[in-house]
């Protein structure tokens, strides 16, 4: 066994790793020794890839080369910086409002025209196979997008906070709101379900993943197989 | 006024019983002594020849000394005389029966009362005296000088118009006689006024009188004619040094004028007001130490006990040398960036200082700023929230939806749990078997799918529609927490492009993406030898801005990332010379662990791609999440998780680590679908929410 590189970083995972599942027997030193490691080289290597990835191609090197135009991000940034003084705090604003303005509109167009318009096309659309389907395929087909369509509306109405206010001074809904809300309440819980069988699915794929890398890397060491 | 029975004045706390006094004849012996020792009618310029005189030729004492000497005899006799007015007083007020035990009082008795016409009749004589006490209080500055006479101690032409009260002034008597007739008890009050300043305050109307007896010989020329006559008088004692100094000392200590001292003793006495505080009008106010004079004559004193004279000894006239400025230690000075090396004294100007804030005034400190000018009045607002009708009904709509939803296992977090990390060891310990038991015995086989996702194939079909040419764009928007998975997940798809030849570009809008994604295609890439021996894998680096980047990539991806990791021109080279746009890409492959992210390309992104296709691949976990935009028609397809990667290994029947840890995977998810189904159970039949949980809750 040659001592290498890929041999030291072998052993660092594989102390990492063992710390990491320390939390086993609750918090301790070793499992706050690596997540905070895990902090610090991750906000230690996103500052360097900012500025070797970001600031060097996109600021630095377009003003040395004569771009004016790099001179107006200079400008905003510099104006960003100054939030940090609470005297010049309010300089900063032109570039926080700039940000903060077009993130905004960005966003919502976004969702508008990406997830809103395409989502109420693809309910729309459920039943769009049912005209080219065969016979024994229509009925399938309709009861898929009944299903879904019952689903999705019904998740709807659950977040309806619609009501009336009866003689004693409490609001209900309507019955009718009250059944599609119970259906969606179904739907909800079902998605959740849904979501915390991806989460464990995630967990063990990754807890699978990181015990083969221990068997092989004791393997390794002991020079088994 | 005073009560004709009282014995003691009531402003002055004069003795008023006059049978009490002494006699003349033995006034006049105890004055006769005083006599002895009252200064000679001599001028106040020749203060000096008399105690030369007296001092004896063979001693030569200077005359400072001499000076202290007749200074301190003459405190001394001060003191006495002070001393034996108290004693007079106490005298007084000796019964009767003591007196008797004092023959000689006894015999002078007789004699001591005063004139013969006032003899005869003491009451009348007290009453005629009261009367004169009246008027001439009645009278206070009408006739000054006569007043001054009466207090005369030398004009013995009026001694029946003497004031009482100036009488046991000018009349102390003989405190030896006192102290040898008293017993030993009226000794310690005899005593006792000598020792007390503030009793000889009180006694001031006694005392002040005696000092000033000894004055008035010498200033009216009357008083001087009398002590001519006295001087011409058989076996009178000429004076001495003693008698001229406390003469002197008395001239030091009373006014100059005797009337003008007298006067301002009898006003001051004029002035006590019963309605007032005794001592604030007799205490006299403090002397200035200015206007004393000094018991030293400076021309006596010898020559290194004179002041110093800066003008007649020109030694003294050099200036004072100016202080030294402090300065810092070498040492300091080389730490401090004021100095920056260089000795000089510290300066302290205005700059130096911080005005403002904790350290403020601490030379060398930064400035601070006003902090007042950052706060500002509070915004005040109504205590009332208006909210319409509508927002209250849907409010209490609210909060009856949520108390319906309420935890009913709020109880069990309540419960102590001691024993929980053994059930937490127990699962571990199970868990790790289930993982490790068939990655150590390969011989386990596992249950492969036969049935594919339409997700899956939908993406294997959309990788293997590819052209060969066309380059595919990767954004690795994933971090290191769930690397693992996603790597088993995206290693058949990248494993296929490698295979068809694609050439790959690949991006990150998270800072570790790219790293992560070129450390594993790195590994990847040695089954490749072909595609590893050409420029077919480009990092484009990091991508900033979030949405907006995307949005800018969407719109114009060589001015967006013009550059790759290396900083060379990403565009110019092949094969990725051909992309202008980014729809100019034959696919977009999103890996990510966050629906969010996947929505954002999705959202941002996929409206520009036209008909490139996009896939994702993503964590499990948000795979639900990421379903609506596969059925909506807006990606191609995804792979979700080692199932997926297991399914698109079988189809391109290249069987990698998904495959070969697929008995694991679903040994530990039987295995944790059991351990919850268990837990359902017993949470099921153990646990009864407590009927009242829900009152409390809803109320």
């Amino acid at each position: 066994m040659t001592l290498n590189t890929e041999l030291i970083w072998t052993v660092v995972s594989f102390v990492l790793t063992l710390c990491i599942f320390s939390y086993l027997f609750g918090d301790n030193p070793l499992f706050r020794f690596a997540t905070g490691l895990l902090i610090g080289v991750s906000a230690g290597y996103f500052a360097v890839i900012i500025i070797y990835q970001v600031l060097l191609p996109r600021l630095v090197v377009p003003l040395l080369q004569g771009s004016f135009p790099a001179l107006i991000p200079l400008f905003l940034s510099g104006l960003l910086l100054t939030k940090l003084s609470p005297r010049l705090a309010k300089l900063g604003n032109l570039p926080m409002a700039y940000l903060v303005g077009v993130g905004a509109a960005i966003a919502i167009g976004g969702s508008l025209l990406g997830t809103l318009f395409t989502q109420v096309e693809g309910a729309i659309n459920i039943f769009a196979p049912v005209a080219s389907a065969g016979m024994s395929q229509k009925w399938i087909l309709i009861l898929e997008g009944g299903f879904l369509l019952l689903g999705t509306i019904a998740a709807l109405v659950y977040f309806n906070f619609g009501g009336k206010e009866d003689k004693g001074n409490s609001v209900q809904r309507s019955p009718m709101v009250r059944f599609f809300s119970a259906i969606g309440q179904l739907f909800i819980a079902i998605t959740l379900g849904a979501v915390f069988a991806g989460v464990m699915t995630s967990t063990i794929t990754a807890l699978i993943e990181r015990s083969n890398f221990l068997l092989i890397a004791i393997k390794t060491f002991f020079g088994i197989g | 006024m005073n009560d004709a029975n009282a014995k003691r004045c009531w402003y002055c706390q004069a003795d008023l019983t006059r049978q009490d006094a002494p006699a003349e004849n033995d006034s006049q012996d105890w004055l006769n002594n005083l006599r002895d020792n009252s200064p000679a009618p001599q001028g106040d310029d020749q203060p000096e020849e008399p105690a030369n005189s007296s001092e004896s030729p063979n001693e030569e004492v200077p005359a400072w000394l001499a000076r202290i000497r007749t200074r301190e005899q003459s405190e001394r006799a001060a003191s006495e005389d002070a001393l034996s007015a108290s004693s007079e007083e106490l005298s007084s007020e000796i019964p009767d029966w003591l007196n008797e035990f004092n023959p000689d009082q006894e015999k002078e008795k007789p004699d001591a009362i005063l004139p013969a016409s006032a003899s005869a009749q003491p009451e009348n004589e007290d009453d005629d005296w009261l009367k004169k006490l009246e008027s001439w209080q009645s009278e206070p500055t009408s006739s000054p000088e006569k007043t001054s006479t009466d207090v005369t101690v030398g004009s013995r032409e009026k001694p029946a118009e003497k004031n009482p009260i100036e009488d046991e002034a000018v009349t102390p008597p003989d405190s030896a006689l006192i102290k040898d007739s008293a017993p030993e008890w009226l000794q310690a009050f005899v005593q006792e006024p000598k020792s007390t300043p503030a009793a000889q305050q009180g006694n001031l109307s006694v005392q002040q009188p005696s000092t000033s007896a000894f004055l008035p010989a010498e200033r009216t020329p009357k008083n001087e004619e009398d002590s001519l006559l006295r001087d011409s008088e058989p076996g009178q004692i000429s004076p001495t040094a003693e008698s001229i100094e406390s003469s002197e000392l008395d001239t030091a200590l009373a006014p100059s004028q005797p009337g003008e001292e007298n006067e301002t003793w009898l006003s001051s006495y004029k002035k006590i007001h019963p309605d007032k505080d005794i001592k604030e009008q007799v205490i006299p106010a403090p002397v200035d130490q200015d206007q004393t004079k000094a018991p030293f004559n400076e021309n006596s004193l010898m020559d290194w006990m004179k002041p110093i004279d800066p003008v007649t000894n020109p030694s003294q006239k050099e200036p004072v040398p100016q202080l030294e400025p402090a300065a810092l230690p070498a040492w300091l000075q080389a730490l401090s960036l004021k100095h920056n090396g260089k000795a000089s004294a510290p300066s302290h100007s205005s700059s130096d200082f911080s005005d403002f804030g904790p350290l403020a005034g601490i030379e060398g400190t930064l400035p601070g700023e006003e902090l007042n000018q950052f706060y500002k009045r509070p915004q005040t607002f109504s205590g009332l929230l208006k909210t319409t009708e509508s927002q209250q009904v849907r409010s209490k709509l609210l909060k009856n939806i949520a108390d319906q939803t309420h935890w009913e296992d709020e109880n069990l977090e309540e419960k102590p749990h001691s024993h929980i990390w053994i059930f937490r060891l127990i699962v571990t310990v199970l868990m790790l078997a289930a993982v490790f038991i068939p990655l150590l015995f390969t011989q386990i086989s596992s249950i492969a799918p036969s049935l594919y996702p339409d997700e899956v194939v939908q993406t294997f079909n959309t990788v293997n529609a590819l052209s060969g040419g066309k380059p595919v764009l990767i954004a690795a928007d994933f971090d290191g927490s769930l690397f693992g998975e996603l790597n088993w997940s995206y290693q058949p798809l990248l494993a296929h492009l490698m295979e068809r030849n694609i050439p790959i570009a690949f991006l990150s809008t998270n800072s570790e993406g790219t790293t992560l994604l070129n450390q594993s295609a790195s590994t990847l890439i040695k089954q490749y030898p072909a595609y590893a021996s050409s420029d077919k894998w480009m990092n484009l680096g990091y991508l900033a801005g979030g949405s907006i980047g995307l949005q800018g990539l969407a719109q114009n991806i060589q001015t967006t990332m013009p550059l790759n990791s290396a900083l060379q021109s990403a565009w110019l080279s092949k094969p990725f010379d051909t992309v202008k746009r980014i729809s100019d890409f034959g696919a977009l492959i999103v890996i990510t662990e966050n629906a969010d992210t996947g929505k954002y390309w999705i959202e941002q992104v996929k409206p520009s791609l036209g008909t490139t296709p996009m896939l994702v691949v993503i964590s499990a976990q948000s795979a639900p999440l990421l379903q609506p935009y596969y059925a909506s028609g807006q990606i191609s397809g995804y792979l979700s998780g080692l199932n997926s990667a297991v399914a698109y290994e079988a189809l391109t029947k290249t069987p990698q680590n998904a495959t070969a840890h697929l008995s694991s995977f679903q040994i530990t998810m039987v295995l944790a679908i059991m351990l919850v189904l268990i837990g359902g159970i017993v949470s099921l039949i153990f646990y009864h929410p407590q009927p009242g949980k829900k009152k409390r809750v809803n109320s």
